[in-house]
């Protein structure tokens, strides 16, 4: 079960993906996006195992214990559960001009 | 407040790691609660309070001079001389400048009633600006071919103009319209459909 993170992590894990989400469109799947994000995620193991880091809450000395598919499957479902596409969206909403007048 | 906005935009824009500090100080601000409390709850809470706050303190639907502001579809530039922070300082300053108000009572106002006395302060301005443009040469247009002069308008800003309205009906007299059957070309694709649905029935 992961958990629900806290703005600081929540921008942490954006920051990392951020490249990756800036192609993915709202009718794609969140497993296809997934694959997506893991083949981004492929020559950046570190940020791969930091993510999640941030998402189970786990050490790194358990993650690495963890098989292939059980740390995908965290993966997936700590994206999910976290609602990282409408981040991304509030986030660029957020970053647009803004001005009184 | 209107610092820490504009701080969080500018931030946001060039992804500065220090986002979610700006933004949890921001609330902490609004809501006067301690910032560790509000960076321990989940992303979501912290950014939904952060909208509702935002759009609680928004005076744009009620004031036409915020209201109207990108109406025109330009995408507008901020001054050269703009800083972080430096709304707060112009406000002060026309404030304090024309009102005699100082620091405290200008930062305790309402923010409806900051807009709508800043609306009055600029519609003012904006119709003495008119007043002394009458005044002066360039006013006036001279057409060297009709040999008259024509009245040339001092630009108002978008939100004193008045609101441009949809064209109504207009009622034709029948004696106007023009003489013979007027065909509809997709009433006349339908009957060559079905002209050929008869041909090939026919056959």
């Amino acid at each position: 079960m992961s958990k629900l993170l806290t703005l600081a992590e929540m921008y942490e894990i954006y920051r990392y993906l951020e490249n990756s989400l800036d192609t993915v469109r709202a009718e794609t799947g969140l497993e296809d996006f997934a694959v997506a994000l893991l083949e981004d995620l492929k020559g950046n193991p570190e940020f791969y195992l930091r993510i999640l880091e941030l998402l189970t809450g786990k050490k790194e000395s358990d993650i690495i214990k963890m098989t292939a598919q059980d740390a995908l499957l965290e993966f997936l479902e700590g994206l999910q559960q976290n609602k990282i596409l409408s981040f991304h969206g509030m986030f660029k909403e957020l970053s647009k001009d803004y001005g009184p007048f | 407040m209107q610092a820490y906005l504009s701080t969080i935009h500018a931030a946001a824009k060039t992804h500065a790691p220090d986002v979610p500090d700006i933004i949890c100080q921001f609330l902490a601000a609004a809501l006067d609660s301690p910032v560790e409390d509000l960076n321990k709850l989940p992303w979501m809470e912290v950014m939904e309070a952060f909208s509702k706050i935002q759009s609680v303190n928004d005076p744009s639907w009620r004031v036409p001079m915020l209201k109207n502001r990108k109406t025109d579809g330009k995408r507008r530039e901020p001054v050269p001389w703009m800083y972080i922070g430096g709304e707060w300082y112009y406000y002060r300053h026309v404030f304090s400048s024309i009102y005699g108000w100082d620091e405290d009572y200008i930062a305790n106002l309402e923010i409806e009633e900051a807009f709508a006395m800043m609306q009055e302060i600029e519609a003012e301005r904006q119709l003495e600006k008119e007043w002394e443009y009458l005044l002066s040469d360039r006013s006036v247009e001279f057409d060297p071919k009709t040999k008259t002069s024509h009245l040339r308008p001092y630009a108002r800003p978008l939100w004193m103009q008045a609101d441009i309205k949809k064209p109504g009906k207009v009622r034709m007299l029948r004696s106007m319209m023009p003489v013979g059957v007027i065909g509809d070309p997709r009433m006349m694709e339908k009957l060559e459909i079905i002209e050929d649905v008869k041909t090939t029935n026919s056959s």
